[in-house]
């Protein structure tokens, strides 16, 4: 079987795929050289205990 | 047998006392209260909809994107095949939470996406898209992707490429060789994968809960709200027996599935 050479389509598919893939890890690298507290686990005054009322910590942190 | 025995001491039993705690509620209530109540009261009902209905679309937009990178992978890549794979499962060597920390720092009000949106001049305030039913997808079709795409590269490389050259040499386009002669071909795969991150998707946790910030109400999130706040055991039991035996299901047809192409 010959590989063909691919469409430039599914290259620039494939950066916008690892791009997307990989966005988040390095987002968290470059934050947590920046705002080591925003990247602190657990966020102060978070708690297991109240899953769905943490919504007004975790908003209060992107404020 | 040690191993039986363990398996069994921490396994099983846990299990059959979820299975106890469901079937027979405190206070003399008749067997299979819990179930009747999760079979009619609305909030519970609305709870399994939007578990099955984020799973479901998690699972749509994962094939989505997700198959073209498959065949990419098994047709076209050559010497970067190895760094694809390793791109690929990359994430999945790291904390599902720092993963989930950076969509956070992406999508909030003053993240990369608003700041980004607003130095482009295409909106004049930021939007609001943390702690939203999209932003919750969008971490879920993150962490399960690389099992759709895996699933699907399996199949794809046991599908004889000159069946794709002698549908070409006929006349067939590319692209009605991918959604005529491959697609149908990798059906396995496709299912297998959907399955696979269906099941993942329903008892998805973390991802809901740092990223949907309270917008969806799905079984897991109640789950643990009914155990480590309201302390309902019997309904939290209820609730988990029910999303496992949904994924029991969906296991034994994917193992079918799996049986039936040859792919292991």
């Amino acid at each position: 079987m010959i590989r063909r050479r691919a469409h430039p389509l599914w290259l620039a598919y494939l950066w916008l795929f690892f791009g997307f893939i990989l966005a988040p890890i390095a987002i968290v690298t470059i934050v947590a050289f920046q705002a080591p507290g925003f990247v602190a686990f657990p966020i102060e005054g978070f708690s297991f205990k109240e899953p769905l009322n943490n919504v007004a910590i975790l908003a209060h942190l992107d404020h | 047998m040690p191993a039986l025995a363990f398996l069994a001491a921490l396994f099983f039993a846990a299990l059959i006392d979820n299975g106890a705690r469901s079937l027979v509620p405190p206070g003399g209530a008749p067997w299979f209260a819990y179930y009747q109540q999760l079979a009619t009261d609305p909030f519970y009902l609305r709870a399994l909809f939007e578990t099955v209905a984020l799973a479901f679309v998690t699972t749509l937009v994962c094939l989505i994107i997700g198959y073209p990178v498959a065949f990419y992978l098994v047709r076209h890549a050559r010497a970067g095949r190895t760094l694809i794979i390793f791109l690929l499962i990359s994430p999945l060597l790291t904390s599902i939470i720092m993963r989930t920390f950076g969509w956070r720092a992406i999508f909030a009000r003053r993240g990369l996406l608003n700041a980004s949106l607003q130095y482009l001049g295409l909106i004049e305030r930021p939007l609001d898209i943390l702690n939203s039913s999209a932003s919750a997808l969008i971490g879920m079709v993150h962490v399960l992707v690389p099992f759709m795409v895996l699933s699907i590269a399996a199949v794809l490389e046991k599908i004889d490429p000159r069946i794709e050259e002698a549908a070409e040499m006929l006349g067939a386009s590319r692209l009605q060789t991918i959604s005529r002669i491959t697609f149908p071909l990798s059906l396995d795969g496709v299912a297998s994968g959907a399955i696979l991150v269906f099941m993942l998707a329903m008892g998805s946790f973390v991802t809901l809960l740092f990223l949907g910030g309270g917008s969806l109400q799905t079984f897991p999130l109640l789950i643990y709200q009914q155990f480590n706040t309201t302390r309902d055991f019997g309904m939290a039991a209820t609730m988990s027996n029910v999303l496992m035996v949904l994924a029991a299901l969906l296991m034994f047809i994917q193992l079918r599935l799996i049986r039936r192409s040859g792919v292991t």
